[in-house]
């Protein structure tokens, strides 16, 4: 039997292989995400007191996506790799967990000879174009039409990835369960990140998440996100305050408005494990998209030295 | 044959064939290390590999090396259809490497697309495209190593 193949098989059996894949499904099922789809909250902190009626919301609505860990737990290998467990810390709610996903931050910092008392809500920032679900080497996580950034638990391996990529390293691992747990528990993967889904089930039913409805001052607003943008500069305005999340990160559908300047916020808030900070944060994922258009122009620059050669041989 | 008709066999080691290989094994290295492994077994800790574990620093030299296979491929495929096609075919290991090839280039283009900002894939699409793109790659290494063993050519001359 000949080994040898026709360049109309090749071509027949090379483009059918890419065009079965390029014609999937996939890019049909593809959406567009920008601007007028995404859903964003503005936080006016100057109105937070901390009550912290949003966090306890927050975790009486999500209680059953909460982790329920199998123990004990496998022994990693190598050792490097360390068990995480917060099911016997449930009641944390000083920083993000994967049972707390919102917590506040509070600090006290002079401004303009003012003092003042500022009261920051955290949680996941929903990027309009997010690392974490982006980078996620198996696909674990999503950005919905509506721009939240949410992990699927049945589908993380709890390598953490996400929580590596991420500008404010949000999400938070629980070993134990998973679907680590049925490939090969002891040298893959670590069990499931959990983060904040902004209540996508509620706003699927025309709800609000918990904590915007819970808020006794009404420091939420939710909302498309142009409007929001709009809102958030003319509340800025108002108080001569200043803007954080509509830039951060290449933009998020988190956008804070504080009488403070937020690089003073930044240095007098308690950071560390599971507080993020709130520094600039350029676009992470701008310089690979800039190098896309090298990859359009690299097959054009070897056509050319093919068709170069040709013409250089034949003359 | 003409006096000036190009006589390199496409099996020759040229300088397309060094460049195929130097990009084939980055791509490699940086693509499986878009999975959170380096630093868990402590490869980012050989001096001069800690870059391994910034993901993002994998990130762009997968796209860095992502554009110079595309240049090669263009140039190899083009150079074969306009000088090599009536003196040389492929093999079946030639025919079953370029299948995989075009596999990769289709997935890890809709990954590109994925990439940029306001464009969403339902998470069934994310997660196929990866494992495909991923199952690939282990397919093609696999080929390579055997086309390597049984010295099986991409190409062989016509009579």
């Amino acid at each position: 039997m000949s080994h040898q193949i026709s360049r109309r098989l090749f071509l027949k059996g090379g483009l059918a292989a890419a065009g079965t894949l390029a014609a999937s499904s996939i890019p049909a099922a593809a959406s567009i995400t920008d601007g007028t789809g995404h859903l964003a909250t503005l936080l006016d902190i100057s109105k937070c007191i901390a009550c912290g009626a949003c966090v306890e919301a927050c975790s009486e609505t999500n209680q059953s996506k909460y982790p329920e860990p199998e123990k004990p737990f496998p022994k990693m290998v190598p050792s490097r790799a360390k068990n995480v467990d917060w099911s016997e810390k449930r009641d944390v709610d000083d920083r993000l967990t994967p049972y707390n996903w919102l917590y506040i931050q509070s600090t006290y910092v002079e401004h303009n000879g003012e003092e003042h008392e500022v009261n920051i809500p955290r949680r996941c920032m929903h990027c309009t174009n997010p690392p974490c679900v982006k980078l996620c080497p198996f696909g674990a996580a999503e950005q919905l039409k509506n721009g939240i950034a949410l992990i699927n638990d049945n589908l993380c391996l709890g390598g953490a990835k996400c929580k590596t990529v991420c500008p404010w390293k949000i999400p938070e691992r629980q070993s134990g369960l998973g679907i680590y747990l049925d490939i090969l528990p002891k040298f893959a993967g670590n069990g499931v990140m959990y983060k904040c889904d902004r209540c996508y089930d509620r706003i699927a039913q025309g709800e609000q998440p918990a904590c915007i409805e819970a808020c006794p001052e009404d420091v939420q607003t939710i909302g498309p996100r142009d409007d929001i943008i709009r809102q958030a500069h003319a509340l800025a305005k108002e108080m001569n305050g200043y803007i954080y999340g509509e830039k951060e990160n290449g933009g998020t559908n988190t956008i804070y408005v504080s009488p403070v300047p937020f690089d003073k916020l930044n240095k007098a808030i308690e950071k560390g494990k599971g507080k993020p900070h709130l520094k600039p944060v350029k676009d992470h994922m701008a310089d690979g998209n800039n190098l896309a258009a090298a990859l359009a122009i690299a097959p054009i620059a070897g056509i050319a030295a093919a068709v170069g050669k040709f013409y250089k041989m034949t003359k | 044959m003409k006096a000036n008709e190009d006589q390199s066999g496409p099996n020759r080691k040229t300088l397309m064939w060094y460049l195929y290989l130097i990009s084939m094994v980055l791509l490699a290295f940086t693509g499986f290390g878009q999975m959170p492994i380096y630093k868990r077994y402590y490869i980012s800790d050989i001096p001069g590999l800690a870059w391994s574990a910034d993901f993002y620093t994998t990130h762009l030299i997968h796209y860095i090396f992502s554009a110079l296979f595309l240049g090669i491929a263009a140039y190899v495929v083009f150079d074969h259809l306009l000088l090599k096609k009536k003196r040389f075919a492929l093999t079946l290991s030639g025919f079953i490497r370029s299948a995989i090839i075009a596999g990769l280039v289709a997935t890890g283009l809709l990954l590109v697309i994925y990439n940029f900002s306001g464009v969403a894939f339902p998470m069934w699409a994310a997660a196929t495209l990866l494992v495909a793109h991923m199952t690939l790659a282990m397919a093609l290494i696999a080929a390579g190593f055997i086309a390597l063993i049984g010295r099986k050519p991409w190409v062989r001359a016509i009579n």
